[in-house]
């Protein structure tokens, strides 16, 4: 019974989850054929460029698993592990469903303080994994 | 006159099917696991005694804030399922920070089968580190809106 029950539950979410997937790996494919690396290391890499990915990333929709894919093209294409990490910190922390029931639960002070120190975290994230990275603990 | 060589590029029709040769080989090796990270999760989820996590997070600021954040990464909930329980705590007595420390441990680290799809990409070093850098991070985070809140005159 209890076997049953988490085959079926587990069938039923991976089916879900299952296509976003697919185009997430479509869209890292993509993204390995047509943005020049010569962009990616332009713009995905600084300090500048990890204030705007941080702000950047609160504003995308997608779900982590189709978005990880696309990142793992960044990467490889020379985007650093700061920028990589400040955009999964801002992307996992905002949404606007998060922004709603924060609200609903914890009112709007609580909401716009929580924002700001998530923009401030994401920031601290790229800069702590820039570090890292500098120190080679990251490997290649 | 010298004749400029001529760039090969590659036309759509290769380059589609190359992505799609790609993308089946990557569904290849992603499918088994995250399949079997998902029953994990699933169990995790059906077996987890709810109860444990309404302990006290309101009396010692920063190892309740700090432990919050620890309980928010570990336990296994599913999406958006923490918040109605981070309003139990908060009106069982917790700090705001606390709460703020469980949601945001919750959303950054928490899921199997994300948590395998990350190693696969990045690997156990990026994943180490983000682990840490989160707890670190959201626990001062916490502490921080907790202080704020408090300026604010909101009853912490």
């Amino acid at each position: 019974m209890m076997y049953a029950e988490i085959l079926a539950r587990s069938g039923i979410l991976f089916a879900k989850i299952l296509p976003l997937v697919i185009i997430g790996i479509v869209a890292g494919k993509l993204v390995d054929v047509y943005v020049p690396k010569s962009f990616v290391r332009k713009y995905l890499n600084g300090n500048g460029s990890l204030l705007a990915v941080s702000a950047l990333a609160m504003l995308t929709p997608g779900p982590f698993y189709a978005t990880l894919p696309v990142l793992d093209a960044f990467r490889r294409k020379g985007a650093s592990y700061g920028i990589i990490v400040a955009y999964i910190t801002s992307d996992l922390m905002v949404g606007p469903m998060r922004v709603f029931l924060e609200t609903h639960y914890f009112g709007i002070l609580y909401t716009v303080v929580r924002l700001v120190i998530t923009y401030f975290i994401s920031i601290g994230m790229g800069l702590g994994f820039m570090y890292v990275e500098k120190k080679g603990w990251l490997g290649k | 006159m010298t004749r400029r060589p001529r760039r090969r590029a590659m036309t759509p029709g290769p380059r589609v099917a190359a992505i799609a040769k790609s993308t089946l080989k990557d569904l290849l090796w992603f499918c088994p696991l995250f399949f079997v990270s998902i029953v994990i999760s699933v169990v995790v989820e059906i077996y987890a005694p709810g109860s444990a996590i309404t302990s006290t997070f309101g009396k010692q600021l920063i190892p309740a804030i700090f432990f919050a954040t620890l309980a928010g990464i570990i336990l296994p909930f599913p999406k958006y399922l923490s918040y109605p329980v981070a309003a139990v705590l908060r009106e069982k007595g917790a700090y705001i920070g606390a709460v703020f420390g469980f949601i945001s441990g919750e959303v950054m680290i928490g899921n199997l089968a994300e948590d395998a799809m990350e190693i696969r990409y990045f690997g156990w070093r990026f994943y180490t580190a983000r682990f840490f850098l989160t707890l670190i991070l959201i626990t001062l985070g916490g502490l921080l809106l907790q202080f704020i809140m408090h300026a604010f005159g909101v009853l912490v």
